[in-house]
């Protein structure tokens, strides 16, 4: 009797304070394999008041029917992660290269555009997962007198409107591919630099070429998802943004904040209407 | 039959994030947050470091008391 009562009374404390964690294929979907991946570095301001730029890096995945747009090192961070996952002895060195990937993570609404179907998924939110679908937006470009080098490559000037602000896109004709970073397409060749008349958010690429590796094209298929209209997405995630800390308390994900840190920050989202 | 037991409470319950984490401040004050990998709350952690003021000196740990997984570095770009 003592020994099932030791048996029992060991197996509790081992449930009560085991925190094991199995690494696990990150959930995607997968669509395709890029062809094509075009590089953009991002510099974009978080407080529209102030001149302080954030740098990231974003990846374009082009093939055939498919483009996809993310962070570049969200996708070297699942790339990793599933390494980790067949190569278990690599996990220590493979997790503090995921730690450093993850500083370095500034843009967080990964996009896929169905080509066929001209329909574009976005996904977005930390606390809150969230995804909409919608039809590709179309922007009524204007074709301007001006040009210039971007990356080395001439480029020629457009301006059309978008979602509350007014952009710039320099195009390369030379680049046959009607494409660009997030949503910005449909010029006559890759759009090689573009960026709102105020400078919030600024796309500059920096480099095209062959997919040779990061090249699946997927979304995340994450169980708790939330999968909503365009208007209750675009509303939930500026909560998101704006209200972090009150967010996640609400969701039970975070415990302990004060008022202090519920205090609202700013958004500048790069949708701006919706 | 109790390492089933065990794994039954230990394991991520479906449709929660299950696995706690705890991020310290230089005040000596502690928040508890949950996700479902300590990828998932590193992520979480650097966002709040980013959008947050006040976190300049925060560290994210596995325990309330120990299992230091991150912290804010100087090198972010607030």
């Amino acid at each position: 009797m003592r020994q099932i009562i030791f048996v029992l009374f060991s197996c509790l404390v081992l449930v009560g304070f085991a925190q094991v964690e199995q690494r696990t294929l990150a959930p995607i979907t997968v669509y395709d394999t890029a062809h094509t991946m075009a590089y953009y570095d991002l510099d974009y301001r978080k407080d529209s008041t102030k001149n302080i730029y954030r740098k990231g890096r974003t990846i374009l995945q082009i093939s055939e029917n498919y483009l996809a747009f993310s962070d570049y090192y969200t996708l070297l961070i699942d790339s990793l992660n599933d390494y980790a996952v067949r190569h278990k002895e690599l996990e220590q060195e493979i997790s503090e290269q995921i730690g450093k990937a993850i500083k370095r993570i500034e843009y967080r609404e990964p996009l896929l555009t169905n080509l066929l179907k001209g329909a574009t998924t976005f996904q977005m939110g930390i606390w809150v997962k969230l995804e909409y679908t919608t039809p590709t937006p179309q922007i009524a470009w204007q074709l301007m007198s001006g040009d210039t080098l971007v990356n080395g490559v001439a480029c020629k000037k457009a301006m059309g409107r978008y979602s509350g602000r007014t952009y710039v896109a320099w195009y390369a004709e030379s680049i046959q591919l009607p494409y660009g970073p997030y949503i910005f397409g449909g010029l006559p060749g890759l759009i090689m630099c573009i960026y709102d008349t105020k400078r919030n958010w600024i796309f500059t690429n920096s480099g095209i070429g062959p997919a040779t590796s990061l090249a699946t094209m997927y979304l995340y298929a994450d169980k708790d998802r939330e999968k909503m209209d365009r208007k209750k997405a675009l509303d939930s995630y500026r909560n998101e943004r704006e209200n972090p800390v009150r967010v996640a308390t609400g969701r039970g994900l975070l415990f302990g904040a004060t008022p202090e840190m519920m205090k609202s920050v700013p958004s500048n989202l790069l949708e701006q209407e919706w | 039959m109790l390492m089933a037991v065990a794994l039954a409470f230990t394991a991520p319950l479906k449709g929660f994030a299950s696995y706690k984490y705890y991020i310290h401040f230089k005040d000596g004050s502690v928040l508890m947050m949950r996700a479902d990998n300590e990828d998932l709350a590193r992520m979480a952690f650097d966002a709040m470091c980013r959008d947050m003021p006040g976190m300049e000196d925060a560290y994210l740990t596995k325990r309330p008391n120990g299992g230091f997984i991150a912290c804010e570095s100087a090198d972010d770009l607030r």
